[in-house]
């Protein structure tokens, strides 16, 4: 490419860079966190399913990936697909080149009396957390902060009862809905005071997300009553249990539950990341005072796209939101998809570096 | 090109330790080119196909997957099947995860009366020529060194024209069958070079010579000897007669049976440097022995660039820098051959934190 200008050398560890923007200090530059999984497995010649499956390996995966694209950030366990699992369903970890994460295979609930009749499980043992738990230990080694993935409430109803299902209960049996988002708040809530009790005094963050809350998926009206109550619910209990600061992504479409987003807490202060639909500018706008803004490079030009395309998104990405109040990180705009070029990945911490840093 | 970021603490850039090596001064640092082909298509977002037809994607690709890991750039749009298409027969472009470069769909010569009539194509026209021409002018542009894309390697341009079993018939049963499509394939390669020669000069040309099908895998020593070496002394010469400013040797596979043999070759002199590039199967230490007045290159198995472990190849790399940095011609760490397509990212980048690891001269 050819490209502007003469790359920067960083002034900071990537663990003083975060530790900047959570201080709301200004880092040497904007960090760079990809949002990656599945891809770090392929980087390292390990199947995709081994970064969801095999904590040793995911760890190992990320750290390496990490350190040859020289971005910021550490590692993580989580995936977009839980609940299913976690409540007596079945999952399928990702296999073949057109799998990306896992998926429910069987859901366990797709009935009234089976809402009904499912039990809170046990974190120790349910679904991927014994996964994410000996992960959690590995990073604990290394003295690495923990990302405490706490569940949820609205994509996990979808992925325990499908999420057509769940939407068809919204309109026609909306107890039904609330009576299984009760019961994945109070799993969320569990699960956090599970990590607080198993790691205590350890620095943790919480991580949250609601995918199937897109506008894509549901209105905002639906939103106002489906989510809202209990997102907000488990981002107090988050914070009330002594963990300081939540790292939320709010994924795909979601301009019009925007308001929504901004009535909840985040930390002091949060870091939200955005997908491509909703504008760095517009995310500055409603939640940049009090919050660090990530994002939003559309993950299908990732892969798709020409290098210089890429490039451009993020040099186009880091000119809007770099002097966003409480900071600013690169991310994509959901996860890295697992085929994407690396050098596409390059290109992003080139842009970074040849755009990002602050004097 | 300026890198972002990685793990480099060069103190010359990549010409000039090129340059270095091949002066037979000490560079800073054992340069490293991972024989990056399909590979470097694929880092990029190109299909492997595009490597081999597009001209610029090609190029891109090259350079930019060699910023991006920071290795030194050998650019070149080849390919080891060279023979068949290029006199008369058809290539098979690499279309699915499982092929890593050309291959012959239909060898031009299927029996002795096809190989009575074969004549040698217009090397304006035949096969990859055009566009690896195209792509040397882009090279050229750039003011890059130009390596043809046409192999000198007789005995496997002449295995693609007939196919390798029928051309080892040949040798046993009907050798001078195998003799005539030798000259053939040596007047046809003789003939591109000058084409290259005559459109930019000698002094900008890399020569690339090659020895894949005479591998022992392949063929006896005493085969070597008959069916290889003579026509190979012939190409050798007359290309660095040429005046060609450096050739790349890359004996391929296991050949350890015909290092006697290929030291008879001309490998260049100071002035005219020849890199000769092993593949596993030779040893580092022999090689260098062997050869102590060339540079050496390679080896590591690119078997375990595709499936080993990070630390395998960071292993196999290290222990390749520590022989190949005694040899005294001097030492350019590669693959035993080209990097599979489907290569893990990060074990290229291990081969680079070897290389700063082990790799500097002080």
């Amino acid at each position: 490419m050819a490209e502007q200008k003469r790359p920067r050398q960083d002034t900071m560890s990537s663990g003083e860079r975060m530790g900047a923007i959570l201080m709301r200090q200004r880092p040497d530059r904007i960090p760079f966190m990809p949002f990656i999984f599945g891809y770090c497995a392929r980087n390292v010649g390990y199947p995709i399913g081994a970064v969801y499956n095999d904590p040793e390996k995911s760890f190992w995966a990320q750290m390496w990936t990490a350190e040859m694209f020289g971005y910021d950030g550490g590692a993580m366990y989580a995936y977009a697909s839980m609940g299913g699992w976690e409540f007596g369903g079945e999952i399928k970890m990702p296999q073949s080149e057109w799998e990306q994460a896992p998926t429910v295979a069987r859901f366990p609930a797709q009935t009234p009396e089976a809402v009904d009749a499912l039990e809170i499980p046990d974190v120790a043992t349910a679904g991927c957390y014994p996964i994410a738990l000996k992960f959690n230990k590995i990073q604990q080694q290394f003295g690495m902060p923990i990302m405490v993935m706490a569940f949820g409430c609205f994509t996990p109803a979808g992925n325990i009862a499908e999420v057509d299902v769940l939407c068809r209960w919204m309109m026609k049996r909306p107890e039904v809905a609330h009576k299984l988002l009760r019961k994945c708040t109070d799993f969320s809530k569990k699960v956090v005071d599970y990590y607080v009790e198993h790691f205590p005094n350890y620095p943790m963050m919480g991580f949250t997300g609601e995918a199937s809350a897109a506008n894509q998926i549901i209105s905002p009206k639906q939103f106002e009553e489906f989510v809202l109550p209990y997102q907000k619910e488990i981002h107090a209990h988050i914070l009330q249990s002594g963990i300081r600061n939540i790292f939320c992504h709010i994924c795909g479409e979601q301009n019009l539950n925007l308001k929504y987003w901004a009535q909840m807490e985040y930390g002091d202060p949060g870091i939200l990341s955005f997908g491509h639909e909703v504008d760095l500018t517009k995310a500055i706008e409603v939640f940049g005072d009090k919050h660090a803004i990530a994002g939003n490079i559309e993950p299908q030009v990732i892969q798709n796209g020409s290098n210089q395309q890429v490039y451009e998104l993020c040099k186009a990405a880091i000119e809007k939101a770099k002097m966003a109040p409480s900071g600013y990180l690169l991310m994509a705009g959901c996860e890295v998809p697992v085929q994407a070029p690396p050098y596409n990945i390059y290109v992003m911490k080139k842009a970074v570096m040849e755009h990002g840093f602050y004097d | 090109m300026d890198r972002v970021g990685g793990i480099c603490k060069d103190k010359m850039a990549p010409h000039e330790r090129v340059g270095a090596l091949m002066m037979g001064q000490t560079p800073d640092r054992v340069p490293f080119n991972p024989f990056a082909m399909g590979f470097a298509a694929l880092n990029c977002g190109y299909t492997v196909e595009s490597f081999y037809n597009d001209p610029q994607k090609s190029l891109e690709a090259q350079l930019r997957t060699a910023e991006q890991y920071g290795y030194e750039p050998v650019l070149l749009l080849g390919y080891a099947a060279y023979g068949g298409w290029e006199f008369g027969g058809e290539v098979k472009m690499p279309t699915s995860i499982w092929e890593g470069a050309p291959s012959v769909a239909r060898p031009p010569v299927e029996s002795e009366e096809d190989l009575e009539k074969l004549e040698l194509p217009d090397v304006k026209t035949a096969g990859i020529i055009p566009i690896s021409m195209e792509f040397s002018k882009l090279c050229d542009q750039m003011g890059l060194p130009i390596l043809p894309g046409t192999s000198v390697d007789a005995i496997t341009v002449a295995s693609n024209v007939t196919d390798v079993s029928r051309f080892c018939r040949w040798m046993m049963k009907k050798p001078e069958l195998a003799h005539h499509m030798l000259r053939l394939a040596t007047d046809h390669i003789l003939e591109a070079y000058q084409y290259w020669v005559d459109t930019f000069g000698a002094q900008k040309i890399m020569a690339g010579f090659y020895v894949t099908v005479a591998a022992n895998q392949v063929i006896s020593p005493k085969q070597f000897e008959e069916f290889v070496l003579p026509y190979q002394y012939e190409l050798q010469e007359k290309i660095l007669a040429m005046g060609v400013q450096a050739a790349f040797m890359h004996i391929c596979g296991e050949q350890n049976l015909n290092l006697p043999l290929i030291q008879q070759l001309p490998l260049g002199s100071p002035r005219q440097p020849v890199i000769l590039s092993f593949g596993h199967e030779v040893d580092l230490e022999t090689a260098a022995k062997m050869f102590p007045d060339n540079i050496i290159a390679g080896n590591v198995e690119p078997q375990v660039i595709q499936n080993g472990t990070p630390r395998e190849v960071y292993d196999l790399t290290r222990i390749a820098i520590e022989k190949g940095k005694k040899a005294p011609g001097g030492f350019f760490l590669m693959p035993g051959c080209e990097l599979p397509p489907m290569a893990p990212g990060y074990n290229v980048y291990t081969m680079m934190k070897a290389v700063n690891d082990f790799g500097f001269y002080n």
